[in-house]
């Protein structure tokens, strides 16, 4: 509140009073130094004095000063180097009107009046000394009486806004810090820059005083001291005080200074410090005190928020670091499983990616390493004390382990649960000065393949990285599993390949052994067919032994393909070059084959377009013939097999740019577009074929795939309703 | 009195020469053949009101020829599928009321140890033979079995 205007005329009583409230209530606030002023104006004083009294248990307590005013004419009053008169103390000892008994009593300069008792709202007491107007006339003191009646009322109200207006500054410091941290939490440096600016808001409502900020981030660590607020503004990272004193700050106001703990529920967080500022003696009174409170109070609160937001912070960022760090790890582990190369060595690489995971996670811990267990030597207790073999792995991030640790690490390996061991447990081995550690045992399942040890400084292990060390040892239990399960897969797969490989060969053998004796029925049979002449019947039974034994030939030759494609080798063409007369002979021979073979009682048909064929004119293609005719047999076979009753199956022949075709076109057993690509695989049948006729072993046009592959030709499939074309394309030499 | 035989046998190039060992071998032999399981179940009804003197199995069998409207299996056939087909014809016979004391050859290229994997033993009904270059043997099985 500004000077208030010196007026000759002198208002009336309620007035004076109307103005003291407005010091209150007014639209700008006023302070105790106004009212001060209102009381020295009203009353006439020269100059007037606003004391506190000392609280009851302050036994060599002095009165405070709240607020002096003096008249313009005279000189400023320095509060800080005034003390309580005679007269004053008087009125706050009788708590009546005291006068001076003697002149010469003098308050700033000025000869003393008189002093009031004032009681003050809060059950704080005080005192108002009036001086410079030579005596107290009864109007004065009449009106001083009438001003004290509602000065508490005043004082209340001038200190809840003073503290109200603290209190929003300073929480709109926060929430300035509020926004400031965004998606991650501020860190501490930024965090005590806006702590600073609040306790230089406190400064500033306590006469520059100097402010301390004490604050410890667990309960168990000790305080560690933070100057802002300060005049300098200097920031010290060393306790200023006593850390174990200032746990518990004196509640008393006096002239070395005040203090408040940052209480948050039942939290101690530090303590907020106030000190005169430099210089003179001053006071810090019981109505300044209360201005620390909600302060320390904001301040605790947001301590506290900001921990637990930097701790789920540092918890979120470890679990993405781990997420990180497993993709990696898994990277490596899927390598290190396709690779070759000694195991071991594998081992080694996977153990040493696990331990650079976790320290990245869990950057506390000082060191960390990997017990693995002999192989094929699964843990056992026996119940003799015996403790299990532990061979040492993760060269390099094991040096630094502790003795603790390893023992630690072999306890978690028998009881395949994980132990954790704090710095402060009863378990802390000899090994262990302080510090945590955590031991989890690698296993999947009851089978167990080592442990995972980490050890770091610090009452407990960082919140998560119980869980890190769970996730890294099921994924190394993982990796070990299937390490086991792949090396015994390989040993069965080597084993498989040399069981296949040998009845390949036993395979070929009677291929060879099969084919022979056939050709030569055949080409006997053949000649018999030639030379002679028989009855219609006897000619049929020949043609029909010389059909069965070419085709009993090529089984044979499709058991040696099948052996040969079974042993991973593509079969080997023989290839020559044939004509159109060569492929009539060679289709019309097959199509005889199959009609002689062909139920008579279906009336199925098989012919040779002869014209198509004639259409490769002079041209030949280049193939392996004994490949081609086991080809078209095999898709005639698949026709008789699959036709229905009186249909037709026709062979053709057709030049189209270089390519040269033989079609197979017949009408039966659907085959549906959608099994159309997978026709070719091995054992594949289709349903409707398997369901109708149940025969066949699906290897038939597998086999004519890998021969006309072998030809550089190909098989094509153009089915179409109950039709179905089966097409061979070579290339024309 | 000409005995009557029944075949069951898909392959056309076996049914033939054995049907004409069999009425060369038995003067006056009826012989029915049937070419699949489908037939053979459908000609059960024909076989009650005049059971054959011999039924002449063979174990794989095709379920139908392929045609345009070709039966669909029975969920038996479908589950049982196709290797094991003579079996399952020589258990409907063995459990039909008038058709079990029919004598059954099952004439078939699988190994008798084939045919009792997994410990399941032949119908009672049933003999075995397996299909060899020397058909007496089959003969012999039958003419014990008709005497």
């Amino acid at each position: 509140m500004s000077a208030l205007p010196v007026t000759t005329a002198k208002p009336p009583l309620h007035s004076w009073l109307r103005r003291l409230s407005l010091i209150a209530l007014g639209d700008r606030p006023g302070s105790v130094a106004d009212a001060a002023e209102l009381i020295g104006r009203a009353t006439g004083s020269g100059g007037t004095v606003l004391w506190e009294s000392p609280q009851p248990s302050d036994d060599a307590g002095e009165l405070c000063v709240l607020a002096a005013w003096r008249h313009p004419g005279g000189p400023r009053p320095n509060e800080t180097t005034l003390r309580a008169d005679q007269v004053t103390r008087e009125a706050d000892l009788r708590r009546t009107l005291a006068l001076p008994k003697r002149v010469g009593v003098s308050l700033m300069g000025l000869s003393v009046d008189g002093a009031l008792p004032v009681d003050y709202a809060d059950g704080s007491r005080g005192v108002v000394t009036l001086c410079g107007a030579g005596e107290l006339s009864g109007a004065a003191f009449d009106t001083a009486t009438e001003l004290l009646t509602i000065l508490p009322e005043v004082f209340t109200v001038i200190r809840e806004r003073r503290t109200l207006a603290l209190v929003n500054a300073s929480d709109a410091i926060l929430h300035q810090a509020d926004l400031a941290s965004g998606t991650q939490p501020l860190t501490r440096e930024e965090l005590l820059d806006y702590f600073e600016q609040v306790c230089a808001k406190l400064s500033e409502a306590l006469h520059g005083a100097q402010i301390s900020l004490y604050l410890r981030e667990c309960e168990l660590d000790a305080l560690c001291g933070y100057a802002v607020g300060s005049p300098t503004g200097r920031r010290s990272d060393s306790a200023a005080v006593d850390p174990t004193e200032a746990r518990r700050p004196s509640p008393k106001p006096d002239a070395e200074g005040i203090s408040e703990s940052l209480i948050n529920g039942n939290h101690v967080w530090g303590v907020l410090g106030c000190r005169p500022a430099p210089g003179p003696p001053a006071y810090f009174t019981h109505s300044e005190r209360s201005l620390l409170r909600p302060v320390a109070a904001q301040l605790a609160r947001y301590w506290e928020n900001w921990l637990n937001r930097r701790a789920i912070f540092e918890e979120n960022e470890s679990w993405r670091h781990l997420a990180d760090g497993i993709t990696d790890f898994n990277k490596t582990l899927a390598d290190a499983l396709r690779r070759g190369g000694a195991a071991t060595d594998r081992q080694a690489e996977v153990v040493a990616a696990a331990l650079r995971v976790a320290s990245s996670v869990v950057p506390a811990a000082t060191a960390s390493a990997v017990y693995v267990a002999p192989r094929g030597r699964p843990p056992a207790l026996t119940g003799r004390g015996e403790r299990p073999s532990l061979a040492l792995a993760g060269v390099g991030e094991c040096h630094d382990i502790s003795p603790a640790a390893r023992a630690q690490a072999e306890t978690a390996y028998l009881a395949r649960t994980q132990r954790t061991t704090n710095g402060t447990s009863p378990d802390a081995g000899d090994g262990l000065d302080s510090g945590w550690i955590v031991s989890t045992p690698i296993c999947v399942g009851h089978q167990a393949y080592g442990a995972l040890t980490a050890e770091g400084p610090g009452a407990v292990p960082p919140p998560n990285s119980a869980q890190v060390y769970d996730i890294l040892s099921d994924q190394l239990g993982l990796y070990g599993h299937l390490a086991h399960t792949m090396d015994e897969l390989k040993a069965v797969q080597r084993e498989l390949k040399a069981n296949l490989a040998e009845q390949a060969g036993a395979m070929e053998d009677l291929k060879h052994q099969l084919v022979s004796p056939l050709r030569a029925a055949t080409d006997r049979t053949d000649l018999v067919l030639r030379r002679g002449r028989f009855d219609s019947k006897t000619q049929r039974e020949l043609e029909a032994a010389r059909g069965l034994c070419r085709k009993a030939s090529r089984v044979a030759m499709s058991a040696g393909v099948f052996a040969t494609l079974s042993k991973g080798r593509l079969p080997n063409p023989r290839t020559e070059l044939l004509g159109s007369g060569d492929l009539q002979r060679m289709l019309i021979a097959a199509a005889a084959d199959c009609q002689i073979l062909s139920d008579p009682d279906l009336h199925r048909r098989f012919t040779v377009d002869r014209a198509s064929v004639d259409g490769l004119g002079r041209r030949c293609v280049q193939v392996d013939s004994s490949f081609l005719q086991q080809c078209v047999g095999n898709l005639l076979d698949n026709a008789d097999k699959y036709s229905y009753p009186e249909t037709e199956v026709v062979v053709t022949a057709a030049v189209t740019g270089p390519q040269f075709a033989i079609r197979v076109a017949s009408t039966g057993v659907p085959l549906p577009l959608d099994d159309r690509p997978r026709c070719l695989e091995r054992n594949w049948r289709g349903e409707a074929a398997r369901r109708l006729t149940g025969e066949g072993s699906g290897i038939g046009l597998w086999i004519v795939d890998h021969l006309m592959k072998s030809m550089k030709g190909r098989v094509e499939l153009e089915p179409a309703g109950e039709s179905l074309t089966v097409a061979l394309i070579l290339p024309l030499s | 009195m000409a005995p009557h035989f029944v075949i069951v046998e898909d392959d056309h190039l076996q049914k033939g020469p054995l049907e004409d060992r069999l009425k060369l071998t038995f003067a006056g032999a009826e012989v029915t053949t049937l070419s699949s399981e489908y037939q053979f179940r459908e000609h059960l009804t024909t076989m009650r009101e005049s059971p054959p003197d011999l039924v002449l199995l063979d174990v794989m069998l095709r379920w139908t020829l392929p045609a345009p409207n070709a039966p669909a299996p029975p969920p038996d056939v479908a589950e049982g599928g196709y290797y094991r087909a003579g079996l399952r014809c020589a258990n409907l016979l063995q459990a039909d009321e008038q058709l079990r004391k029919v004598p059954v050859i099952l004439y078939t290229i699988l190994e008798r140890s084939d045919l009792e994997r997994d410990n399941k033993a032949l119908p009672a009904n049933s003999g075995y033979v397996g299909k060899s270059g020397d058909v007496e043997v089959l003969l012999r099985k039958v003419r014990d079995l008709i005497s």
